[in-house]
């Protein structure tokens, strides 16, 4: 009778920060997965996504949410969905029962998740990454993969805050989270 | 006494005293002044001394084209060598020195050097310093070295912050002068994005420094106006002390802006940005440069360019002198006669190297035609002239005008070559232009005032209709055209005293002709015999003179002679700049493994594994050599368990109906049979039969792989694989994704493994040697229900087992581990110990896997499948590769227990000589085994698995070492393989 228990740990254990006009805080995810359809199978997998998750498969960079899941395209053949808590017992049935239609995998763990939004927003991610991220060619549910300080992101806006602010997000592999929120933070 | 050369009006900003100091003394200046307007207002003279012949200089222009004023700024740390006077904001606080001078500026004792110049002219270092040889790196080299250079660097770390960034534009304006402002506003009403740059610290270019009206208000009035307007357009951004130093592909361009470069040091911001603007057009509107023209001793403080002497007189308020004089081959330097003379300075004459012109000089000052400058007195500041016709004149400032150059530069860039005009005696930008870009203004040759505001609404109109918008109804200002009216004159022939053609590396027009006497007569070689052109300032100023004289004297034509090539950057960019924020720890970024901050807590030594950080070994207290705490992990192993975090290697998932036919044409054994809950032991080859890497690939599902590679071939077998998917066999119905970081994985091996184990994972699972045999994988759950997957795989060759749960909980789980293997003393251990141990067992890693072995050196021919078609399967069969005296990998033993084996060491024949021909092998790894108490090795050798017991000589030549070897099998422990069926 095993006595021990497992806790776990976010990346960043909660980074949030507020600097010359950004604010970044942390997010967790409750649930992820990549997912890559299977010769032959991208109408059918479509039909799964829709009737589990209300979304369907996006164009390349680009991102469709809903207010508990969302998916969005990074290359040909490569997206991943992320789920909110309610959603998560559907993530699992979804892995279980579509296995035919998709290569998937547990992406949960793997991505270190910093949102990033305020006055200056623009301005900060200027000076790190070749993206043209004016509001008026990156709009909300844009997705872009890109380097950061040598680190690989996937980066994307999301919708504005309540009051208006722009609002993006950048992920890294995990391994890299403490030189992505020092990149940040300079 | 300082005598004061402030006269009234120019921008600087009289309310706003500031303090500065120059080679020890205090000095007071303006909010506005340079530091070279600064020195000149306050009668300071002599700024700098020249490169070879030390002689004293002064301010020759009033930008970044300045070849003499060269200073050292700040001190300390912040100490930077070679800075223009011309362009360095003035700032309160602001510290400087000369360069280039033995004992003090005023009085250098190398300018014993200018006697000696017959002896240094152009090319003498190929001519001298030869002989005796022996003398070159004891005498001349350190001679030379200590001559040579100007400023000198601190040599300590420089402690400001830089920083790099990327902008994105419609149209990208290079230059705020009038053509550049009225672009600017054209396309910045149309509403186009635009980016404006400057180099200067205040937009205007040379609205700033000349008088002529715009639109009824002073040049600089105007300016200011459109500006403000500018700033307040969203589309619009201003970026001044910027300079635009490249012109690269496709639209994108270098910039280096200095933010707090005006600032004191230490003000905490960053000091430059290095900007990427990749811009859909670029208008280069970044005017023209003025040059000089060659005279004897034209090179004494005191003499500047006309143009520049009309900016310190109209933007900074200062006078070149109190009685000066002008030389010109062309209309422009009149206007400096007039514009001095309106300020009060006594012209005492305008020399025109022409025989007539429709210019006039004010009442008062005498004008001289048809005659040249050969000579000026006065070493330390001009005090006189002579002219061609005998005559000397007094004077104590000669503003000199030998026409104007376009700045094409950055249209050259891409290796265009700028097209030479007869009537501006000027080269302009060639036909071969960087895609998307427009020349306006002076560049583009357009030289007078009213004529550029027009070509600037033009261009821009044009370029706004090509980007599909619609231009405003902004229309050109009212303003003058002044004449222009030029001369190809670039050297007064009568000088009989060293004429300067390049300022800063001290080249004459001797030099010039001597190049051509010794046959270094295309431009290239010009340029690099004479280094005319060479220096910092690039030959802004001094290379169409040299250029011109060497066309006279081979009889062509200036442009049968040409331009050599231009290269970024335009101004000197320091490596600061570009180094941006990748420095020191900066420079690449860190991977973490998910027990790191465990291991930090038990004060791990870590290395470097690419970019991960992974623990060596885990010092204990007492332990002072790192081989005591590495032998103490690696007895640990294999007496009783220990741990070690694997999240490292490579995972790669692969899924799809065709995944074990992929995984099959990929390694060199065979997988599709592979039964679901095992894991297999897999090498893969290139192309040419050698190997590339090995690792375990585990079988989760009937179409579901999950392969591990070593932890440096990660990303290079990924991207082999997708090569192979994509390329290869894009029909096989299979995908790749990395899953390395999904998990955190810890090898727990050792006698005990199993019993520590048993105690977090759950009942429900079996992991009995039964239900979960040697090479067995599977789905499990741990701690109360938390997934993790187990593979029962062994490095060390004990019992073990790798433990993967999802990266949140791996720093939990080590903590968990560590704790439910206390009453067996679970030993943490690091790649060292993984290192010894793996050695004992015989099993490869990079090392012996250098890209050179096939399966065969390694020992396993028997793993390479005859059966099926993979990846190297032919050339691996070649003749050389496959012949009766392969090396073949195998252990080796030291002899005397005791003496250190070196890895890289060959093996030579006891009794054989050592040359290469006697060469059978070389080790390729080594370490001390605690467990054999002896220092053990790996490596290959010919014919090694028939040699057992044979003793060599592995000998290194380089640390002139050798040991006794005896082969022996390479597993050293367990060769049955007992302790990993247990």
């Amino acid at each position: 009778m095993t006595e021990y228990i497992l806790n776990a740990q976010t990346p960043l254990n909660g980074f949030s920060l507020e600097k010359d006009g950004v604010s970044f805080k942390e997010v967790s995810l409750a649930g992820m997965i990549s997912i890559a359809p299977l010769t032959g199978q991208e109408e059918a997998l479509n039909n799964a996504l829709k009737d589990s998750f209300g979304l369907g498969l996006p164009k390349v960079n680009k991102k469709a949410s809903s207010n508990s899941a969302s998916i969005y395209c990074v290359a040909k053949d490569q997206f991943f969905l992320e789920v909110a808590e309610e959603k998560t017992q559907e993530l699992t049935d979804f892995l279980k029962y579509n296995a035919s239609l998709a290569a998937m995998t547990d992406q949960t763990d793997s991505w270190v998740n910093v949102e990033a939004s305020g006055p200056n927003v623009i301005g900060k991610f200027e000076r790190l990454s070749m993206l043209d991220i004016h509001p008026d060619h990156f709009e909300v549910g844009s997705v872009a993969r890109t380097v950061m300080e040598h680190v690989g992101v996937i980066f994307s806006r999301e919708a504005n805050q309540s009051n208006g602010d722009m609002t993006y997000r950048v992920m890294a592999a995990r391994s890299f989270a403490k030189s992505l929120e020092h990149a940040l933070s300079i | 006494m300082t005598k004061d050369f402030r006269i009234k009006g120019g921008v600087v900003n009289r309310d706003k005293k500031l303090n500065f100091r120059f080679e020890g003394k205090a000095y007071e200046g303006y909010e506005g002044d340079t530091l070279a307007s600064a020195l000149l207002a306050n009668g300071e003279r002599v700024l700098a001394r020249s490169f070879k012949y030390h002689r004293p200089r002064g301010v020759f222009s009033a930008g970044s084209e300045e070849p003499n004023a060269l200073v050292t700024l700040r001190e300390g740390a912040y100490q930077e060598p070679n800075v223009r006077a011309t362009v360095t904001e003035l700032y309160e606080g602001l510290v400087a020195k000369g360069q280039n001078y033995r004992g003090c500026l005023k009085h250098d004792l190398m300018a014993i050097n200018d006697l000696m110049s017959p002896f240094l002219s152009a090319g003498f270092y190929y001519k001298t310093f030869m002989w005796p040889a022996v003398f070159w790196e004891k005498l001349y080299e350190p001679i030379i070295r200590k001559a040579a250079g100007l400023g000198e660097l601190s040599m300590l770390e420089d402690p400001d912050a830089y920083d790099k960034g990327f902008l994105h534009c419609d149209l990208l304006m290079i230059g705020s002068g009038p053509s550049g402002l009225m672009a600017a506003l054209a396309a910045g009403r149309a509403g186009l994005h635009v980016i404006l740059t400057d180099e200067d610290f205040r937009m205007g270019g040379r609205l700033n420094a000349e008088t002529q009206e715009v639109d009824g208000k002073a040049g600089h009035v105007w300016a200011e106006e459109v500006l403000s307007e500018l700033e307040g357009m969203k589309n619009v951004r201003l970026l001044s002390r910027t300079t635009v130093y490249g012109a690269f592909d496709h639209g994108i361009f270098g910039a280096l802006e200095r933010v707090s470069d005006h600032k004191k040091e230490g003000s905490g911001d960053v000091r430059q940005i290095l900007w990427r603007i990749y811009s859909k057009r670029s208008i280069l509107a970044a005017g023209a440069i003025e040059r000089s023209i060659a005279f004897g001793n034209n090179d004494r403080p005191g003499i500047m360019m006309a143009g520049a002497a009309r900016a310190y007189a109209n933007r900074y308020g200062v006078a070149l002198g109190q009685n000066i004089s002008v030389f010109t081959n062309n209309d422009d330097g009149w206007q400096t006669t007039r514009d001095l003379h309106a300020k009060g300075v006594n012209v005492a004459a305008i020399i025109d190297s022409r025989s007539s012109t429709s210019q006039t000089a004010p009442s008062g000052v005498e004008t001289i035609m048809n005659t040249a400058v050969m000579d000026t007195k006065g070493r330390h500041g001009l005090n006189s002239i002579t002219l061609t016709n005998g005559r000397t004149i007094k004077t104590d400032g000669l503003a000199v005008s030998g026409g104007w150059s376009p700045a094409v530069h950055l249209t050259c860039h891409q290796r265009g070559r700028p097209a030479w005009n007869e009537d501006l005696a000027a080269f302009l930008p060639g036909g071969d232009l960087p895609v998307g870009m427009s020349v306006v203004g002076s560049a583009n040759g357009t030289m007078t005032l009213s004529a550029c505001l027009n070509e600037g609404l033009n261009i821009a109109n044009k370029v706004i209709e090509e980007l599909g918008a619609k231009p405003s109804d902004l229309s050109v200002p009212k303003a003058e055209d002044e004449t222009f009216a030029t001369s190809a004159f670039w050297h007064v022939k009568e000088s009989k005293k060293r004429a300067w053609v390049d300022l800063q590396n001290d080249v004459t027009a001797k030099d010039v002709k001597l190049s051509h006497q010794e046959g270094f007569r295309a431009v290239e070689h010009l340029k690099r015999y004479t280094t005319l052109g060479m220096a910092t300032d690039q030959g802004k100023t001094s290379n169409m003179l040299g250029l011109a004289i060497m066309a006279e004297a081979s009889g062509k034509t200036i442009p049968e002679v040409g331009t050599t090539m231009f290269r970024p950057p335009y101004s000197p960019v320091s490596l600061s700049a570009l180094a941006g924020r990748s420095r020191g720890k900066e420079f690449r970024p860190t991977r973490l493994t998910p027990s790191h901050q465990w291991a930090e807590e038990q004060g791990a030594v870590f290395v470097e594994a690419g970019a991960w950080l992974r623990a060596q070994w885990y010092p204990k207290d007492g332990e002072t050599h790192w081989r005591e705490s590495v032998n103490r992990e690696a007895k640990a192993v294999r007496e009783s368990v220990g741990l070690c975090d694997v999240s490292t290697l490579g995972k790669i998932d692969v899924q799809g109906s065709d995944t074990a036919e992929f995984l099959n044409r990929i390694y060199a054994n065979g997988f599709v049979k592979l039964p679901v809950g095992k894991t297999r032991y897999g090498i893969m080859l290139r192309e040419d039969g050698m190997v590339m890497d090995d690792g375990t690939t585990a079988r989760l599902a009937e179409n579901h792989f999950l392969m591990t590679t070593t932890t440096a071939n990660a990303v290079g077998v990924f991207r082999h694989m997708e090569f192979c998917k994509q390329c290869l066999w894009p029909d096989l119905d299979v995908q790749l994704i990395s899953a390395t970081e999904q998990y955190a994985q810890f090898a727990v091996a050792g006698p005990n493994s199993r019993k520590v184990l048993e105690k977090i994972v759950d009942k429900e699972c079996d992991i009995s040697n039964d239900a979960f045999p040697f090479m067995a994988c599977g789905d499990i759950t741990v701690c109360g229900g938390i997934k993790a997957r187990l593979f029962r795989i062994s490095f060390s060759g004990e019992l073990a087992y790798e433990i993967a749960v999802p990266a949140r909980y791996g720093d939990s789980l080590v903590r968990v581990l560590m704790d439910a293997g206390k009453e067996f003393n679970i030993t943490p251990y690091g790649t060292e110990a993984l290192n010894v141990l793996r050695i004992e067992k015989g099993h490869a890693t990079g090392n012996e896997l250098n890209g050179q072995s096939t399966a065969l050196n390694l020992g396993m021919d028997r793993m390479v499948s005859r059966k099926k078609d993979f990846i190297g399967n032919v050339l691996y069969q070649r003749e050389n590769l496959v012949r009766e005296d392969a090396l073949k990998l195998v252990g080796f033993k030291s002899v005397s227990p005791n003496q250190e084996l070196l890895a890289g060491s060959h093996f030579i024949g006891v009794d054989k000589n050592n040359v290469q021909e006697n060469d059978q092998g070389w080790m390729t790894s080594v370490c001390y085994s605690p467990n054999l108490e002896s220092f053990i090795g790996l490596g290959y050798i010919k014919s090694g698995d028939s040699r057992m017991g044979e003793r060599v000589r592995a000998v290194d030549l380089l640390s002139k070492t050798e040991t006794l070897v005896e082969i022996v099998s390479p597993h050293f422990v367990d060769p049955e393989g007992s302790r990993l069926r247990d």
